[in-house]
């Protein structure tokens, strides 16, 4: 009997040294390709099963240990081989990262050319309404060069939105004429116009700034009248990352090579 | 000797008797020829075996699972050396002044 259970327990460690090379394999193809991890995983457990059944029928007690050896030995090896899985599965996963890069990349400056354009326009609006109203308030005198300037601006980080390696700086640029212009905005919108000015005073009142003056009314009040401006500054920030990002990794893809992501 | 050598030799002579050879088959046959004990290790192995089925030198199956099943294992890699291979262990050999020819050549 006891014979019988040290045999019995002699297989069960040697199990357990199986089952913690396959667990090692586990962590070297974490990661990588389905199909190429799996390939690995089964082509292993296929051997230590046949090591194991080879040793069984030759009364091999020694086989635990010569499993652990090969598997300790073979670690260079089989990190070595991850490295080139993880380099093949990498490059081929290129050219669909780029693509949905460029799709991106494409949507972003169609979005940015709206809202580009939205400013410029309401730019040379505001200009010319302040310009005609200068008589009637003092201090649309001074409000006109302002917002022409804004889409003076708005037009030229447009031009460079359609060159690749201007664009991030295209889109900074239109986030700092998106908070001048929504300041000016503001500041002259009662000689604007008088029906917008009209409908953000009730948005005001309803947050509670000129309500109730209280700390939160107020902050609610200022937050209402700063955040479409704020908004759609932040938006071009974002996409000024956005395309910093593309045109890096368009770079690293093809160094010295023009950018890809067009 | 090159492991990519001991594969195509070792891997010749089972399939001399045998049509495929697989993994553990392969590492007992290169240990015997060797005469040194020890079984190759799994990553220097599989590694080495991956490489020369991509370049040409072996080609690799998956056993049917029926098979397996029917024998209570897990499935094989069943692997096959090539004329390619055969070729590149003749040249290999021929570059050493060698002058025996395996059974298996002939069969490749």
């Amino acid at each position: 009997v006891n014979a019988a259970d040290r045999e019995h327990d002699r297989r069960e460690h040697d199990d357990r040294i199986a089952a913690r090379v396959l667990a090692w394999c586990s962590f070297y193809t974490r990661g990588l390709p389905d199909e190429v991890a799996a390939d690995r995983r089964d082509e292993l457990a296929s051997d230590l099963h046949e090591q194991l059944a080879d040793a069984s029928a030759r009364g091999d007690r020694r086989v635990g240990r010569a499993i652990a050896r090969r598997a300790i030995l073979g670690a260079v090896a089989d990190l070595s081989w991850r490295a080139k899985e993880r380099g093949l599965a990498s490059r081929s996963a290129m050219p669909v990262t780029m693509s949905r890069d460029r799709a991106a990349t494409l949507r972003l400056v169609v979005a940015c050319y709206i809202l580009g354009s939205g400013m410029a326009s309401a730019g040379i609006v505001a200009a010319f309404r302040t310009a005609v109203h200068s008589e009637y308030f003092d201090s649309a005198n001074n409000l006109g060069w302002p917002f022409a300037l804004g889409a003076v601006v708005a037009f030229a980080a447009m031009v460079m939105l359609a060159r690749p390696h201007g664009r991030a700086w295209g889109a900074a640029l239109l986030a700092l004429c998106a908070a001048w212009m929504w300041c000016f905005f503001l500041s002259g919108l009662p000689t604007l116009s008088a029906t917008v000015s009209h409908y953000l005073e009730r948005v005001v009142v309803r947050l509670g700034f000129l309500g109730g003056v209280d700390g939160f009314g107020m902050l609610r009040g200022v937050t209402a009248v700063l955040l479409p401006g704020a908004l759609v500054a932040a938006f071009f920030v974002v996409v000024a990352i956005a395309f910093r990002r593309t045109g890096r990794l368009a770079k690293a893809v093809a160094p010295g090579a023009p950018s890809t992501c067009r | 000797l090159p492991i990519e050598r001991r594969i195509l030799e070792s891997g010749l002579d089972i399939q001399a008797g045998e049509q495929h050879f697989y993994g553990f088959s392969l590492a007992r046959q290169m240990a015997e020829q060797d005469d040194r004990g020890g079984l190759t290790a799994h990553g220097t192995l599989y590694k080495a075996l991956g490489r020369m089925t991509e370049t040409g030198l072996l080609e690799a199956e998956w056993e049917h699972p029926e098979i397996a099943e029917a024998e209570g294992r897990p499935r094989r890699r069943l692997y096959r050396v090539t004329g390619e291979g055969a070729r590149a262990l003749h040249r290999a050999r021929q570059a050493e002044g060698t002058q025996a020819v395996t059974p298996g050549l002939a069969l490749a």
